[in-house]
C-alpha cells in the first residue's frame, strides 16, 4: 500500500540472462523501458505488492525492482544507470545485489543520473538499495500543487 | 523485507541474530587457523617467521580490502561508466601514504624494492591487463579479496591468470616467430646456462633479450640527488608520488566532482575556497575507502621495512638461502633462489603455485627463465610470498563473516567465461607487463619508479576499452531485443 492506504502493484524484474553474453530478455527489457505494460487487471509474471517506509521519507511504493543477484558490478552499474534514465520523475527503484561494490557505488552514481539515494538495507542473502528519480523535482511539484489546492 | 534507513551509506543488517553469531565464530575460525600455522611452524623452526611475516601483512591487506572494497578495476571503470570517483581518490590516497612510509624505508636503507625497466612494454602489458580486469570485474588483489568473500568466479579469475601466466612464460614453438631478431641475438649474448633454453621461447627472448637491456632506476636515482633523504622523499615520494597523485586528483575533480559538488545548493561559491573545499570533499566522500587506503598504503610501506629487518637479522638476500640453510632444496632456481619481492606483490606468486601444479603434470616448468632462473618452483605451501596470498584471501574472508557479508556465490555460465577469458587477458598483461595493478603499479610508482605510471597509463586505457566495450555490447544487445519486439 502507499502512503494513501491505496493498493500499489510493483514491477519486479528479474535481469535474466538469454543466451550466450546476453544481456536482457525481451520481456525484461520491454518493461524496463516501458514499452510493455501488463494488462489491466491482470498482475504480471513476478509481480508483487510493496511498499517501504524510508525514515525520513515516509511510506514509499517501489516503481521498479531490479534483481542484480550473482551479476558483475560492472552489469549492475550499468544497467542501473541505464534504469535511471528511463524512469520518470518521482519513481522509486529498488535495486537488489549481492555485490558489495556495486553497493557501494550505487550511492555515489545516483545524483550524476538525477536520483537521490534514499537507503541501503542489508537482507540476509543481498542488499536493497532505492533511489528516487529526480525526487527535488517531484517534490517541488507536490508542493505547488497542494499550494493550488489550498488556494 | 529488512528495516529501512536513510543513512547514504551506513546500513543496517537484518540477519537473525544466530547468524551473525556463526558468522563470528567461523571468523575466529578462520584467523585461528592462521595463528595456528605461524606457531606452530615457528615452534618447528624459528626461521619461518619470515614466512609469517608474508602472511600477516597479506592478512591486513585481506582486511583492507575487503573494509574498502578496493578494487583498481572498479576506480577506472567506475570513473568511465558512472561518473564515480570514490574508488580512484582512495587508490591515490593508498598511493601517496605508502610513498611516505617508502620514503623513509628507503631513506634508512631498509628497502627491498628493485626499480622496474623502463619501455614501451609496460603500457601494452597494462592495456591488455586494464581490459581483462574489466571483463572479470575485479583486478588481481581485487579477485583475490572477492575470492575471501566467497565469489567463485573471483577464484575462476585467479585460476585462469595463474595457469595463463604459468603457461605463456614456457611458450615457444611458433611463437619463437614473433621474436625479433635482435631480441634473440641479444638474449644468446647473455651467456645463459643451456637448461633455460635461452633463445627458445616467446617469455625467454622477452626478457633476456629486450627487458635486461632497458634502464631501470628510480627517480631518486636519475635525479643523483647525494643525500638519501632527499632522494627518496623528493625524487622518489614528492616527484613521482605525491605531485603525479594531487594532479590526478585535481583533474578527477574537475571532469567528475565538481559539477555535482557545486550544483548543491547549500553552496556558496567563494571561488578558490569553495574549488578547495570540493577538493577535499571528493576525498573524505568515502570514508571507508579512505581508511583502507591509509591502512593499505602504511602496511605496504611497513612490510617492506620488515622484510628488510629479517632479510639483515638472517643475513640473506633471498629467502632461498634460507629455505636452503632449512634443508628444503625442491623447487628452488638454478641460483637457489625463489621470489622473494620483500613487499605487497599478486601475480608472480600465483604462476609458482599454476607453475608447480604443472610441473607435477609432466610439464618442465624449469626450462624458462621465469622460473628456472629467477622465481623457482617451491612446493606451495612453502612458497613465501604464496602465503601472504592464502592469508590475503583469509583477512578479507575474516572481515567478510564479520560483517555479515560473506555469501557463497556461484558464477553462471556467462559470467565463468567471462571470468576465465578475462582472466587470461589479465595473466597475459601481468607478464608483459611484468605485474600486476599491485606490483606493477601500486609497489612501483610509490617508491619512485616511473614504469608504473606506464602500466597505469595502459591499465586505464585498457579499462576504457573495456567500459567502451561493455557499453556498447549493452547497447547492441538491447536495440537488437527492441527490434525484435515489433513493438
Amino acid at each position: 500500500m502507499n502512503r494513501n492506504g491505496e493498493r500499489v502493484m510493483v514491477k519486479e524484474l528479474t535481469i535474466r540472462k538469454s543466451g550466450f553474453l546476453g544481456i536482457l530478455d525481451p520481456g525484461s527489457l520491454a518493461e524496463l523501458l516501458g514499452l510493455k505494460a501488463s494488462e489491466p487487471g491482470k498482475p504480471m509474471a513476478g509481480v508483487k505488492e510493496e511498499w517501504v517506509e524510508i525514515s525520513g521519507y515516509g511510506c514509499l511504493y517501489v516503481t521498479l525492482s531490479l534483481n542484480f543477484i550473482a551479476d558483475t558490478c560492472l552489469r549492475t552499474n550499468l544497467l542501473t544507470k541505464r534504469a535511471l534514465a528511463e524512469a520518470a520523475d518521482g519513481d522509486v527503484i529498488e535495486i537488489i545485489t549481492d555485490n558489495l561494490s556495486s553497493v557501494e557505488t550505487i550511492p555515489f552514481m545516483s545524483p550524476n543520473y538525477n536520483g537521490l539515494h534514499l537507503a541501503t538495507c542489508q537482507d540476509a542473502q543481498c542488499w536493497r538499495i532505492y533511489v528516487q528519480k529526480n525526487a527535488a523535482a517531484t517534490q517541488e511539484m507536490e508542493e505547488k500543487s497542494d499550494g493550488s489546492r489550498d488556494e | 523485507m529488512g528495516h529501512v534507513t536513510n543513512n547514504s551509506v551506513s546500513v543496517q543488517a537484518v540477519d537473525a541474530e544466530s547468524g551473525e553469531n556463526h558468522n563470528i565464530l567461523r571468523a575466529y575460525l578462520v584467523l585461528g587457523f592462521f595463528v595456528v600455522v605461524s606457531l606452530w611452524t615457528f615452534s618447528v623452526d624459528t626461521r619461518f617467521i619470515y614466512l609469517s611475516a608474508y602472511l600477516w601483512f597479506g592478512f591486513i591487506y585481506g582486511m583492507a580490502l575487503q573494509y574498502g572494497r578496493f578494487c583498481m578495476a572498479s576506480a577506472i571503470r567506475d570513473l568511465f561508466a558512472v561518473g564515480v570517483p570514490r574508488m580512484a581518490v582512495g587508490i591515490m590516497i593508498a598511493i601517496v601514504l605508502f610513498s611516505l612510509v617508502s620514503a623513509y624505508v628507503t631513506a634508512v636503507g631498509k628497502s627491498t624494492f628493485h626499480a622496474s625497466p623502463l619501455g614501451l612494454y609496460c603500457v601494452i602489458g597494462g592495456l591488455v591487463f586494464g581490459v581483462g580486469m574489466v571483463f572479470t570485474g575485479g583486478c588481481a588483489s581485487g579477485s583475490l579479496y572477492k575470492t575471501g568473500e566467497g565469489s567463485i568466479a573471483a577464484l575462476l579469475v585467479v585460476l585462469s591468470l595463474s595457469f595463463t601466466q604459468a603457461i605463456f612464460v614456457d611458450l615457444g614453438g611458433w611463437l619463437n616467430n614473433l621474436v625479433p631478431a635482435a631480441w634473440t641475438a641479444s638474449a644468446a649474448a647473455k651467456n645463459l646456462p643451456a637448461v633455460l633454453t635461452p633463445t627458445d621461447g616467446w617469455y625467454d627472448q622477452f626478457t633476456a633479450g629486450y627487458i635486461w637491456d632497458l634502464p631501470a632506476k628510480t627517480i631518486g636515482e636519475v635525479a643523483h640527488f647525494s643525500n638519501p633523504f632527499v632522494a627518496a622523499f623528493i625524487g622518489n615520494s614528492l616527484i613521482n608520488s605525491f605531485l603525479p597523485a594531487v594532479v590526478i586528483l585535481a583533474l578527477i575533480y574537475v571532469r567528475w566532482y565538481r559539477k555535482s559538488y557545486l550544483r548543491d545548493k547549500s553552496i556558496v561559491y567563494r571561488g578558490w575556497r569553495t574549488e578547495l573545499a570540493g577538493y577535499w570533499s571528493m576525498i573524505t566522500a568515502s570514508r571507508r575507502t579512505a581508511i583502507a587506503g591509509l591502512i593499505l598504503g602504511v602496511a605496504a610501506g611497513l612490510h617492506m621495512w620488515v622484510m628488510q629487518g629479517l632479510q639483515q637479522h638472517f643475513g640473506i638476500l633471498n629467502v632461498g638461502e634460507l629455505l636452503k640453510a632449512m634443508g628444503i632444496t625442491s623447487g628452488l632456481s638454478i641460483q637457489d633462489t625463489v621470489f622473494d619481492p620483500g613487499y605487497f606483490y599478486i601475480t608472480t606468486q600465483e604462476a609458482q603455485g599454476a607453475g608447480w601444479v604443472l610441473q607435477k603434470l609432466g610439464v618442465n616448468e624449469m626450462s624458462n627463465i621465469f622460473f628456472g632462473l629467477d622465481n623457482g618452483l617451491p612446493n606451495p605451501i612453502l612458497n613465501p610470498v604464496l602465503w601472504m596470498s592464502f592469508a590475503l584471501i583469509g583477512g578479507s574472508a575474516v572481515m567478510a563473516l564479520l560483517n555479515n557479508e560473506f555469501k557463497l556465490k556461484w558464477p553462471s555460465a556467462e559470467i565463468a567465461i567471462w571470468a576465465v577469458f578475462g582472466g587470461i587477458l589479465m595473466g597475459l598483461g601481468a607478464r608483459i607487463g611484468l605485474g600486476c595493478n599491485i606490483g606493477a603499479f601500486f609497489a612501483t610508482v610509490t617508491n619512485g619508479d616511473p614504469s608504473g605510471w606506464l602500466f597505469g597509463l595502459g591499465m586505464t586505457l585498457g579499462g576504457f576499452i573495456g567500459v567502451k566495450f561493455f557499453n556498447w555490447w549493452i547497447e547492441r544487445k538491447m536495440a537488437k531485443e527492441v527490434v525484435g519486439l515489433e513493438l
